[in-house]
């Protein structure tokens, strides 16, 4: 087994083609890729980082945007420890659909949680902030601020703004809040038997899965 | 005319318990073929499932009387068989049946394990020539000559005698230019990207492989030395000629001969006939034969606006290093939202599924923009049912039963998916739904789709199967995978000499898994699945909170009463299944 402290589990979900898997290879392996193939199912990276000399492994599961695949990739929701909810600042459809996505969350991940007095960490980002915007930014902020996101951000997954310090933050958080809850002492959040939502757990982390 | 047989007629009477998911014949390519033998060639009498749709009266016609017939049909499925016969009476007897057939295929959609479509139709007409599909110039001289036999006074004279070459694992090469002139014929060189490449200049400069994608990509098998292999071509000479001799006489091999047929798709189709071998085996030439207007009435139609848009944004995204797909709103693209926004607008209840983009490009690469549409219509009518509706219960189902299938062949590997809580969809999705088309290097994508035509979903299954086991199938493999994401990630990033035709052409020829064991397998889960779903639907109304990766959404879920309602619920469960989320 590798050497880490606390293994996160990210989910991003969002709109086709807001740019979630952009997001991910940008911040998993460092290269934006110019034509990306939509995303059908499920697709996983890992990446670590240190976390105030702590190592933490995130692992971002990148699901497919289109409505229908929600039907699979729904149920992941409510084992992660954090979703980010991504739109499109230059498409303002992709904006609208977010009351949607908020509603699949608290059906999905928000009840199973709340029994727990534990919430997952709600991230909303509006990717491609790099182009003209069709989303102005305090609308967003307006959304996320209303609809209980713990973190709101614009990122750039073409020109790298602010995609390592989304992660980046968001591992500071889970960390966090974990020694909160722990007292520091649990490690892996996530063990091997624990990857999806009908194992047994390991922690607080995903006691709500059962 | 021809004769008409119903092969397998077991299958016939077996019927699925979900509704389009699990039908066992792919009828409706056989109810289309009969009706033209029998001479009926007027467009009411389209062989469709699922039609609905008001755009074409005769087309929407047509499934309305199918769906009125569907509670007498029952009673007659179980037609043994349907004698041989020429005569005019016979023929409309076959017509009857035909529409009774085609009925059955709408009530539970048709067989996604038994790939043998019956043909009945008079080809004479050996190579595209119109829409630049296959010309007599592309071809090898050998096949052109026996093209100029074929069509000659002297039809069927060709020398394509039944000897066989035993060779399955060499690779077919391409000996013609189809669709585009990259590559010479005649001395087998590669010429670069020609001026209308993609505008791109860091890949203008790269050169092409000999299926039109840039050397560099992942897919791409480079720039082989294949075509100066003169057994080789000498194999595919003869190949090529051994196709067009079975386009001519396509009924023979469809009724008689189709063991032969099999072997031939399994040797791999010759890259110059492909395109029409896989039009044939999906049997679109002759849903496209009887509904001519068709794709020129849905391509003038505007579709759903909030659809195309889905579609458009895909449309950049599809084989990005392919020169067809290569350049912005070039005429692949262009020929890839036609046919989509055609599928969308014959098919409302399905709509645009992302998985089905790559397909569509995969057909483009090879035919005309709609011959495509022809065969992706039948791909997703006939060997595929329920893989793109909303909700994606078929692909969830055939997850369940790849798991199965594992558990019988590598019960180690079965046991570590359990033991991580690994669920099929998560592995499986894009194998599928894009039938491999992303994974295997691009050859190998081009063999498997000539066994998938030829034998349906099956083919699908197996390569699946001997790819995990190449992957986990060793015990120091299973060791190294500490957790699920190590074996996600093995499973999604499979060593690229696993994904050759050297590697898994032969291991898919020889693998004992039959289409009874999948019709099996399919009755086994789906009964599973629907229990699951009784169970967690009870579960929910307990708890209000859902449970296991195969409960998709409140709405997607059946409800038991109406689960347990048995046949006479049939078509509204199918219905509460595929059409109404």
């Amino acid at each position: 087994m590798e050497d880490y402290k606390y293994l996160f589990k990210i989910v991003l979900i969002g709109n086709a083609g807001v740019g979630k898997t952009c997001l991910v290879r940008r911040f998993a392996q460092g290269v934006f890729p110019n034509v990306q193939g939509a995303t059908i199912g499920v697709d996983f990276m890992i990446k670590s980082l240190m976390v105030n000399d702590v190592k933490v492994k995130l692992q971002i599961w990148d699901t497919a945007g289109q409505e229908r695949f929600r039907s699979i990739t729904q149920s992941y929701y409510r084992s992660a420890h954090c979703l980010i909810l991504v739109y499109d600042v230059f498409s303002q459809c992709s904006f609208d659909s977010l009351p949607q996505w908020c509603r699949d969350i608290d059906q999905y991940a928000g009840a199973a949680i709340a029994g727990n007095g534990r919430n997952v960490l709600k991230v909303l980002v509006g990717n491609k902030c790099d182009k003209d915007r069709e989303v102005p930014l305090h609308i967003a902020e307006q959304f996320a601020h209303n609809n209980n996101f713990d973190l709101f951000m614009e990122t750039s997954a073409l020109e790298a703004e602010n995609v390592e310090k989304l992660f980046r933050e968001i591992a500071e958080i889970l960390v966090s809040r974990n020694q909160e809850s722990n007292g520091g002492t649990m490690s892996r959040s996530i063990t091997s038997n624990s990857f999806n939502q009908s194992s047994k757990p390991s922690n607080c982390f995903n006691c709500f899965s059962n | 005319m021809e004769s008409y047989q119903i092969r397998n007629d077991r299958a016939m009477t077996q019927r699925s318990s979900r509704g389009n998911i699990g039908p066992w014949r792919a009828v409706a390519a056989e109810a289309a073929a009969t009706a033209a033998a029998s001479g009926r060639t007027s467009s009411k009498s389209i062989g469709m499932a699922n039609g609905g749709n008001t755009l074409d009266s005769n087309y929407s016609d047509e499934s309305r009387l199918s769906g009125k017939n569907n509670s007498t049909l029952s009673s007659k499925i179980a037609i043994k068989s349907i004698p041989s016969s020429t005569s005019p009476q016979s023929a409309a007897v076959i017509s009857t049946i035909s529409n009774q057939k085609r009925s059955i295929t709408n009530l539970s959609s048709s067989s996604m394990y038994h790939h043998h479509h019956d043909h009945h139709y008079s080809y004479n007409n050996t190579g595209y020539s119109t829409n630049g599909s296959i010309s007599k110039s592309s071809m090898t001289a050998a096949a052109a000559a026996a093209l100029e036999k074929s069509t000659g006074t002297n039809n069927g004279a060709v020398d394509t005698s039944d000897e066989e070459d035993d060779d399955y694992s060499s690779p077919v090469r391409r000996t013609s230019n189809y669709k585009n002139n990259l590559i010479s014929a005649s001395n087998g060189s590669k010429s670069k990207v020609n001026d209308e490449g993609p505008s791109s200049s860091s890949i203008s400069a790269t050169k092409l492989d000999r299926f039109g994608f840039y050397i560099n990509d992942p897919q791409s098998k480079g720039l082989s030395d294949d075509m100066n292999n003169l057994s080789l071509i000498e194999i595919t000479r003869k190949r090529e000629s051994k196709w067009l001799h079975m386009f001519s006489h396509w009924d023979e091999y469809i009724h008689k001969k189709w063991k032969k047929l099999r072997t031939r798709c399994r040797k791999g189709i010759p890259d110059s006939v492909r395109g029409k071998a896989w039009f044939y085996l999906c049997a679109g030439h002759k849903q496209k034969q009887r509904n001519p207007e068709l794709f020129a009435k849905l391509d003038g139609q505007p579709g759903d606006e909030k659809i195309n848009d889905e579609i458009r944004k895909d449309l950049n995204r599809q084989f990005p290093s392919h020169e067809m797909f290569a350049q912005e709103n070039g005429s692949g693209q262009e020929d890839l939202y036609r046919i989509l926004k055609a599928f969308s607008v014959i098919k409302p209840d399905i709509g645009y599924c992302q998985g089905q983009a790559p397909l569509a490009s995969v057909l483009l690469m090879q035919m005309p923009a709609e011959d495509a549409f022809w065969c992706l219509l039948q791909i997703c009518d006939h060997y595929v049912p329920g893989y793109f509706s909303p909700g994606l219960e078929a692909i969830q189902l055939h997850g369940q039963m790849l798991s199965s299938f594992v558990k019988k062949f590598h019960p180690q590997i079965y046991k570590l998916f359990k033991k991580q809580s690994i669920d099929p969809v998560l592995y499986m999705t894009e194998w599928f739904m894009c039938f491999f088309s992303r994974t295997l290097s691009w050859p190998c994508v081009l063999r498997v789709w000539d066994m998938f035509f030829c034998e349906g979903i099956v083919v699908i299954f197996k390569v699946a199967l001997i790819l995990i086991s190449s992957v986990l199938g060793r015990h120091e493999d299973r060791v190294k995978c500490v957790s699920a994401y190590e074996t996600l990630f093995a499973l999604k990033n499979i060593p690229s000499k696993y994904l050759t035709e050297e590697f898994l052409i032969e291991r898919v020829i020889n693998m004992d898994l039959s289409e009874k064991d999948l019709q099996k397998e399919h009755k086994e889960q789906s009964l599973k699945r629907k229990k699951e779903k009784e169970r967690s639907t009870q579960q929910r109304s307990k708890s209000n909170l859902t449970k296991g990766p195969s409960v998709s959404s409140g709405t997607s879920i059946l409800s038991p009463s109406s689960a347990n309602k048995g046949s006479i619920s049939r078509k509204s469960r199918s219905k509460s299944d595929f059409d109404s989320r």
